[in-house]
């Protein structure tokens, strides 16, 4: 058997060592397969099914994955999340945006369910399978977005919502995940998307390439620099011609310089970071602050880390100019952190400490996705460990992957189809790996030796599924890099979010904001190694929203006809999620809920009004008519009576008629000319053209008012 | 019928005290000696009484002259009712401000000169006025941002409610639209609800001036178009720009200050030029 050792990415933060010490291949390859084993049969077949079929095929071939009115974009609740209804609203003008943009192809799975356009939401324990299954979409192949959106965004926490269901969505589907400790911070992030999506932003063609390395012996960043970024640089580089490619690599990559980048006039369009990520013991108090945090050039290697060698969430500025930002970290824990290991497959091994006490999303992305100026659009990621295997195999590169996932984000793809080379990758290793391990399998139950090829296969086959599976994509999995066009100046600007301002709902918000955290102090760090209730000073989702268990699960369809009901019921709105009513004076005293009683009456008549007159506009809409006539004299005219309903005149003289325009709904139409009077006949026509273009103008407004009208009544 | 009557009025129709869409006035008496509404006979109910959408033309080239203005102020209604649908569909949806606009002295008309993407003092305006906070700065057209709870608040209210009440005239009684000039009456159109349409002209009425009254009935049919068009954009937006701006009254108390919005819109907007 081979005893060369398999190095991993990350770093210990205490330690200052490999968080995972270097693996022989043997023990490796027993991994393999003690994990290979407990992945379900089912899934395994699932994966094989995906790396047989070209990854061009994942969504129904006659579907552009660029256009949302085809592919459908679709959200992900956990049924049971009691903050879900808080969620939803605090997401409000993000889903609104979709549904507008996916039209009938969207679809919302949230509590339970209960119409063709919300269906039941998550439940726990569902594999994907199920999860297909029991809402009607096919459970392999290729995805039909009437069954079931392309784009899905899940929404909570990976307590509610595991990672590995996301992973296994992910082969079929183009998913992304949004969780924040904040509700404010779902707010941030809607409005930033909806912000770069309806607004101005037009950001450079420029991407940076950012290289660590450490003096020293550590192999993991010197393979990641030569074998992934300076290659990838340099074959980008050679494909496109109207993007600016920029490394910084090796002793470069310090923290100052990352800092500049992220913190500076202009960040990026996008960031590729390659570097260790840190990680924390599951006791350690900074471990879901810091952990996946990304580690520079400037580490003095293997010793203890220091916050001045790592960029974590704490060094995001305020003023930090990222809005449209799509980050590529490849670190380890970079996305997120489950509960368990790999690594408790290996025998001997069972009692290994957790990773962390609960499963967690990066703090780092967080802060980038919900930045208060205008954030990142998407933070691709690895949840757990990286591997040099994601692009290296065997000593070979395996940059396609890369490759085509960043020519596709050049081109404006959705960044949830242009990652689908990794999970098309996953697949296609899984598959592999199942066939590898058959005969290490057989070997050695025969008690026989196993060639030292098969064992590094597997190995390395198992590590390259692993590591491809474990690439996530935080945020909207439909967002894409909004960029200048030619000859159109850049333009990024800075935004001011509207800050959800829960405490003018509550009134208790107040009493919970961390001590010395004032309004606004959103992101503001905390002393080291100190833990607030809530990341950066914001108020915790828990606590924001006591009462958002009472409203999880009620079918509503969304914060607007939440709010519109309550101001229908003439109660406060509920606009963030079930707070208790919010005092502004309004429905403090009784002459203002009677006024409010008094425009909905108004609101009532005028509707009742409304209904009526479209329903004999839509009766009468058959048919336009369209009369000319003539008076005797001026006196005649003024004393004319006429009711156009009744066709009824009451005056000294009858008027002539002298032309008649009846126009059906099926386009017939029948005229009567004067014969004596050409240009009567024409005012007579224009009066018919005016009729027809004010009978559909006016029927469009109405149907608008009418619309409008019903979500308030 | 006399001369210093405004160009352009209307009786029965939604009143107030200002012009409506910036240009037709209301008549001073609703219940003046005209009427043109269904003479009742003995014991039969009265029929009610027709808006009247009144041109009084000067005569020959003054008479175009009022069509024309008439027809630049509803291009210029139609500008800021387009403006005002991007500007509460940019709240709604983004709930965002760019530094500059948010920065950007609240002087005079400063919404058309604010960057492109940006929102102006009346969106700022607007937000603040739906979050019921207090304004920030200098206020530049009006006596400042109706609060909800704030008589500021009620008096929009108020007048929102009796634009409703008015404009629910227009649902149930038909449309007379009539053009005098030098007083005396040239043509008169009838109106339905429907679109249905009767035009009457005396024999005297010449082309130039049937072609006068022409454009009067288009003025007439995009008038009320155009207020519609605010309802329609008050009633589908207001809700969205409430829950955007999380309005503590919702979206009920949000309406006036939508409508109101709109309607400072159309006024700034009408009173530039193209």
């Amino acid at each position: 058997m081979s005893n060369e050792e398999v190095v991993f990415n990350g770093i210990h933060a205490r330690t200052g060592h490999y968080f995972t010490p270097p693996m022989e291949a043997q023990a490796l390859a027993r991994l393999a397969l003690s994990a290979q084993d407990a992945v379900p049969e089912e899934q395994k077949a699932d994966l094989q099914r995906t790396a047989e079929r070209s990854v061009d095929f994942r969504v129904d071939f006659s579907v552009d994955p660029t256009r949302l009115d085809q592919t459908g974009w679709g959200v992900i609740f956990a049924a049971r999340d009691p903050q879900a209804q808080a969620l939803y609203d605090a997401l409000a003008v993000l889903l609104e945006h979709r549904r507008e943009q996916a039209g009938d192809l969207y679809r919302e799975y949230f509590g339970g369910g209960g119409s063709a356009q919300r269906q039941l939401g998550y439940l726990e324990g569902e594999s994907k399978i199920d999860f297909l299954r029991e809402r009607g979409a096919n459970t392999e192949g290729v995805v039909f977005p009437q069954q079931m959106p392309y784009y899905l965004l899940i929404v909570g926490s990976p307590e509610l919502i595991p990672f590995a269901f996301q992973y296994q969505l992910d082969v079929q589907y183009a998913v992304g995940r949004i969780h924040f400790d904040a509700l404010e911070e779902y707010s941030y992030y809607a409005q930033s998307v909806v912000a770069a999506e309806n607004g101005t932003l037009a950001l450079p063609r420029r991407a940076v390439f950012f290289s660590v390395t450490h003096d020293g012996d550590d192999r993991a960043t010197e393979l990641s620099n030569s074998e992934l970024v300076q290659p990838l640089h340099a074959a980008l580089g050679e494909k496109v011609d109207d993007w600016a490619l920029e490394l910084i690599k090796e002793d470069a990559a310090h923290k100052d310089a990352l800092h500049a980048l992220v913190n500076g006039a202009e960040a990026p369009g996008l960031l590729l970071t390659a570097s260790h990520g840190l990680g924390f013991d599951a006791d350690d108090p900074l471990q879901e602050r810091h952990q996946g945090a990304l580690l520079c050039s400037n580490w003095e290697t293997f010793t203890p880390t220091q916050p001045k060698s790592y960029f974590s969430a704490d060094d995001v500025s305020e003023d930090a100019r990222l809005h449209g930002l799509i980050a590529f970290n490849f670190a380890c824990f970079g996305a997120g952190t489950p509960v368990k290991d790999e690594f408790d497959h290996v025998p001997g091994l069972q009692n290994k400490p957790q990773l962390a006490r609960r499963p967690f999303v990066s703090r780092l992305p967080q802060k980038l996705l919900a930045h208060p100026k205008g954030g990142a659009l998407a933070v691709v990621g690895h949840v757990n460990r990286a591997w040099s295997t994601s692009f290296t195999y065997r000593s070979a590169p395996q940059l396609n992957v890369f490759d085509e996932a960043f020519r596709k984000l050049f081109f404006q793809f959705p960044v949830g189809n242009a990652i689908e080379s990794f999970n098309e990758r996953y697949a296609s290793s899984a598959a592999s790996l199942t066939n590898a391990l058959a005969p290490v399998r057989d070997l050695i139950k025969a008690g026989s030796d196993v060639p030292a090829h098969l064992i590094q296969n597997a190995g390395g086959l198992w590590t390259a599924q692993n590591d491809a599976r474990n690439y996530i994509i935080l945020g909207d999995p439909a967002v894409r890099l909004m960029l200048q066009q030619k000859e159109e100046a850049p333009q990024r600007e800075v935004l001011t979010l509207v800050k959800l301002s829960v405490d003018e709902r509550g009134g208790a918000t107040e009493q919970q904001r961390p001590t010395g955290a004032a309004e606004g102090e959103v992101g503001t760090p905390e002393p080291e190694g100190q833990l607030a209730a809530g990341p950066g000073g914001a108020v915790p989702l828990q606590e924001a929203h006591p009462g958002a268990a009472e409203v999880a699960g009620r079918d509503m369809e969304g914060a607007q006809r939440a709010t519109v009901e309550s101001a229908g019921e003439m109660a406060p709105a509920t606009t963030a999620g079930g707070a208790e009513p919010a005092d502004f004076g309004l429905f403090s005293r009784e002459e203002g809920r009677g006024e409010l009683d008094e425009l909905r009456r108004t609101l009532a008549d005028f509707m009742r009004k409304l209904g009526e007159a479209v329903a004999s506009f839509t009766a009468d809409v058959s048919s336009l008519e369209v009369k000319t006539y003539t008076t005797g004299d001026l006196e005649d005219l003024d004393e004319l009576a006429f009711d156009i309903r009744t066709k009824r005149f009451s005056g000294p003289e009858k008027p002539r008629l002298r032309a008649l325009t009846f126009i059906s709904l099926d386009g017939d139409q029948i005229s009567v000319i004067p014969e004596d009077d050409e240009e009567l006949w024409r005012l007579h026509n224009e009066i018919v053209a005016q009729a027809q273009a004010n009978r559909a103008a006016l029927l469009r407004a109405m149907m608008s008012a009418v619309s409008g009208l019903t979500r308030i009544e | 019928m006399n001369d210093r009557r405004p160009p352009f009025e209307i009786e029965n129709g939604p009143g107030g005290d200002e012009p409506l869409l910036g240009l037709w006035s209301p008549h001073p008496s609703e219940t003046g000696a005209l009427s043109f509404g269904m003479r009742g006979a003995a014991g039969a109910p009265v029929q009610p009484r027709p808006v009247i959408w009144r041109a009084n033309l000067a005569g020959e080239r003054a008479s175009l002259a009022q069509l024309a203005a008439a027809e630049r102020q509803l291009a210029g209604a139609a500008r800021g009712l387009a403006a005002a649908e991007r500007g509460l569909k940019r709240l709604a949806a983004t709930g965002a401000v760019t530094a500059a606009a948010a920065e950007a002295p609240a002087v005079s008309f400063g919404v058309t000169t604010a960057p492109a993407g940006a929102i102006g003092p009346l969106e700022r305006e607007l937000w603040q006025a739906l979050r019921g906070e207090a304004p920030a700065g200098p206020l530049s057209f009006d006596v400042g941002a109706p609060r909800p709870g704030t008589e500021a608040w009620r008096q929009a209210a108020e007048r929102f409610r009796d634009w409703l009440r008015r404009l629910t005239r227009f649902l149930v009684h038909f449309a007379w639209i009539e053009t005098r000039e030098q007083g005396r009456l040239v043509g008169r159109t009838a109106l339905s609800w429907d679109g249905d349409c009767a035009a009457f002209w005396t024999p005297s009425a010449g082309g130039d001036q049937r072609r006068r009254h022409q454009r009067q009935v288009s003025i007439t049919l995009r008038s009320r178009q155009t207020l519609f068009e605010v309802l329609a954009l008050t009633l589908s937006l207001a809700g969205r720009v409430a829950v955007a701006a999380a309005a503590p009254g919702g979206v009920l108390a949000a309406l006036p200050l939508v409508w109101r919005y709109i309607n400072r819109m159309i006024d700034l907007r009408g009173r530039r030029p193209a």
